[in-house]
């Protein structure tokens, strides 16, 4: 079992480097194009969350991001040391139903909800503790 | 949009905020062939339900001239 760690800073560019990442390890571990999708997409938007509200002021802080796979697809684990916050108690998105009344925002944790198979937060230490698994699917033709 | 390959919600809410001005000046936005995988990620949104999402460039020059 693959299991590999990087260390990224809070600031949008660094958003790059993380995909570039998760797709490296993905690669070694053999994960299928659609998991890797589906998890790079997921931990796209959870550290763009982080990023933007988890932190008062411009310090540096670090987010640190453990990638390992399994027989059932792939797990990340993020864990920051902003304020806390508990993606999974977010409120449910209401499907809009025109453009117009469509509001601009809040799709981040909804996409997250769709694609993970299992996904865990604690608070622990301080720290924001978030983990989910992307499974492979069985049915392809499902994606 | 077939060149694209990713899309995330910070994408998502680029393509609502342009059709949005798009309808405000009477006019029409479509999407015209996203991969498989940037539909399942517009279906998941619903965004398909907001902003036709078409496969060929006639059909999309017909929902934006109609």
């Amino acid at each position: 079992m693959l299991s590999e760690r990087l260390i990224i800073s809070n600031d949008l560019t660094e958003l790059r480097r993380m995909s570039a990442w998760l797709k490296r390890c993905c690669g070694v571990a053999e994960i299928p194009d659609d998991v890797v999708f589906s998890l790079d997409l997921c931990a796209n938007e959870a550290v763009t969350n982080i990023i933007c509200y988890a932190f008062d002021g411009v310090g540096r802080h670090n987010i640190i991001l453990e990638f390992s796979d399994s027989v059932r697809g792939a797990s990340l684990t993020i864990t920051d040391d902003g304020m806390p916050f508990n993606m999974l108690e977010a409120p449910e998105h209401k499907q809009p139903s025109s453009l117009a009344e469509a509001k601009i925002g809040g799709l981040g944790i909804h996409l997250i909800r769709h694609l993970v198979s299992q996904c865990h937060y604690q608070r622990a230490g301080g720290q924001n503790v978030f983990s989910f698994e992307v499974e492979h699917n069985p049915h392809p033709g499902n994606a | 949009m077939s060149a694209v390959d990713f899309l995330s919600s910070i994408g998502i809410r680029t393509l609502l905020l342009s059709a949005k001005a798009i309808s405000q000046r009477n006019g029409k936005m479509a999407l015209l062939n996203p991969n498989a995988a940037i539909t399942n990620v517009l279906q998941m949104a619903g965004i398909d339900t907001l902003i036709p999402v078409c496969s060929s460039l006639d059909k999309a020059c017909e929902i934006v001239t109609s």
